[in-house]
């Protein structure tokens, strides 16, 4: 397939920190092949049904299809493959390619580069990136592909379809403090980047993203603060303000967990605006996780320069993680999806028959796997 | 299964050889190098160095942790006594920050015998055994219960 990875503008720049880690890997002694690369993955394979046929159920955003209207039971959806190559060159010089198979907006599962930088640390505490590296704007944005790391199927698009974009091509710095028993990470980035909506043809371009954000961890607890900016180019408009403002915080025991998020953001002109947060509490009896979440996306009913109808949704869910093998999970999940009136929420694929503030039923059964 | 195999086979043996002490009254204890500098290490700093939060020990030296295999009883308790996480959680408590490039987990090593030798080798590696497997090489940092 002759399909370009991603179409943006920093494909050329990203391409020769791709190409820049491999000379550096091959300028660097082969002998020791072992511990200078280390190669890992991490996959999901996803069946999802949704009760709801004038409309399919979208669990991600970019993803041209779902359950629903377009597939009785869709195995795309919530199925993704990622391979990632991490090379030490130093104690101090370091670099990360990760590439990402899911189901793209043109309906391929296409890989992408999802993050390729090159990592100098000045001290253990103090490290430097450039190249295409992860937008951590909610708390498990850097991970949110990865089904073993996260307790749900999914994460909640009624907070992470928001600010759907994962990465970002320029430069982050982050330092970390330790106060007591207290670490604290600061991280700035900066950088721009560029992705399809769907539907497909419309290409956003996001330039000039800022972001600050700090992390906190002390023992099980850990709480993360954002800010993002940045200016987002369509077809028919330039130069959009997007903002956003995160709080989330996650308290991790051994035999219980809770997570919550609260996001407020904006782009001027292509949505009218949304705060969305969601709960989770989760219990650990022996290999087992159930949990329950309870997700809001609100309007803030903003001005909007095309037709946008989405005013909203929320979602109630439950569902159990089965830790049966070692780097293997199963959860099964089941989801009750509501939209207010006037609401098309995140559903799309609308077909004749549909009414605006519909709801429906989500069944969801996914195997995770690292290595 | 496997672990209470290995459980029950370890109970046997000490019943055989009469050493009870090591297995019914088994303590966990951190250890330093017997050169190294270091002589206490609070619960919260051993967290931080296992979890991937912190390289450095007290007075700036960088450090370097080491897990027992990954099936290891003792490796088990030590997590759960340290960072109060189960063997599980772990896996994906790493997988977070393997898969953002923020880390690796510790080296592992086949048993505290290896542990011991690898921990004796160096001022900046620490590690954990049973109290009972201590000998001159290595001192014990933080005593867990």
């Amino acid at each position: 397939m002759s399909r370009p990875f991603i179409s943006c503008p920093g494909r050329a720049f990203v391409r020769s920190v791709a190409f820049a880690t491999l000379f550096l890997a091959s300028a660097s002694q082969a002998s020791n092949l072992d511990s200078l690369f280390t190669l890992s993955g991490f996959g999901t394979l996803g069946a999802t049904y949704s009760s709801l046929h004038t409309a399919d159920y979208a669990g991600a955003a970019f993803e041209p299809y779902g359950a629903g209207a377009s597939r009785n039971i869709d195995f795309a959806d919530d199925s993704r493959v990622g391979v990632q190559l991490t090379a030490r060159f130093t104690s101090q010089l370091s670099a990360l390619v990760q590439v990402v198979s899911h189901s793209n907006y043109d309906n391929t599962f296409t890989p992408t580069l999802e993050w390729a930088n090159i990592d100098y640390a000045f001290t253990p505490d103090l490290n430097v990136r450039v190249g295409r590296i992860e937008l951590p704007t909610f708390l498990t944005s850097d991970y949110r592909e990865v089904g073993y790391a996260n307790p749900w199927v999914r994460v909640p698009p009624e907070l992470y379809d928001m600010a759907p974009i994962t990465n970002s091509d320029g430069v982050d710095g982050s330092y970390r403090m330790h106060i007591g028993a207290v670490t604290n990470t600061v991280h700035l980035i900066y950088g721009k980047s560029a992705f399809h909506a769907v539907p497909g043809p419309i290409r956003v371009q996001a330039q000039g993203i800022f972001g600050a954000f700090d992390t906190i961890e002390y023992r099980a607890l850990n709480a993360h603060f954002g800010y993002l900016r940045a200016h987002a180019s369509v077809p028919f408009a330039s130069d959009l303000p997007v903002a956003l403002y995160s709080a989330a915080a996650s308290l991790d025991m051994e035999h219980w967990f809770v997570q919550a998020e609260i996001a407020r953001a904006t782009a001027e002109g292509l949505t009218p605006g949304y705060i969305g947060g969601y709960a989770t509490v989760g219990l650990r009896v022996g290999k087992l996780t159930p949990y329950v979440t309870y997700a809001v996306e609100h309007s803030l009913g903003r001005r909007v320069l095309s037709e946008n109808l989405n005013n909203g949704q929320r979602a109630a869910s439950c569902g159990v993680r089965w830790d049966f093998a070692k780097n293997f999970d199963l959860k099964v999940q089941y989801d009750r999806v509501w939209t207010p009136a006037e609401s098309v929420g995140l559903f799309m694929n609308e077909q004749p028959g549909f009414r605006l503030g519909s709801g429906t039923n989500v069944v969801t059964a996914a195997l995770d796997f690292v290595f | 299964m496997r672990l209470s195999i290995r459980i029950l086979r370890s109970g046997i043996a000490g019943a055989a050889f009469g050493l009870c002490a090591s297995i019914c009254d088994a303590q966990l204890v951190v250890i330093v190098s017997a050169n190294s500098p270091v002589t206490a290490l609070s619960e919260n700093q051993v967290a931080d160095i296992y979890l991937g939060r912190s390289s450095r020990l007290p007075g700036g030296t960088e450090v370097q942790p080491i897990d027992l295999a990954d099936d290891a009883a003792n490796r088990a308790s030590f997590y759960r006594i340290v960072c109060g996480k189960s063997p599980a959680q772990l896996r994906s408590y790493w997988s977070k920050l393997i898969f953002t490039g923020e880390g690796q987990p510790p080296r592992e090593v086949a048993d505290a015998e290896a542990m011991k030798k690898l921990v004796a080798s160096g001022t900046h590696v620490i590690g954990y055994i049973d109290k009972a497997q201590l000998d001159a090489s290595v001192k014990p940092v933080l005593a867990l219960r």
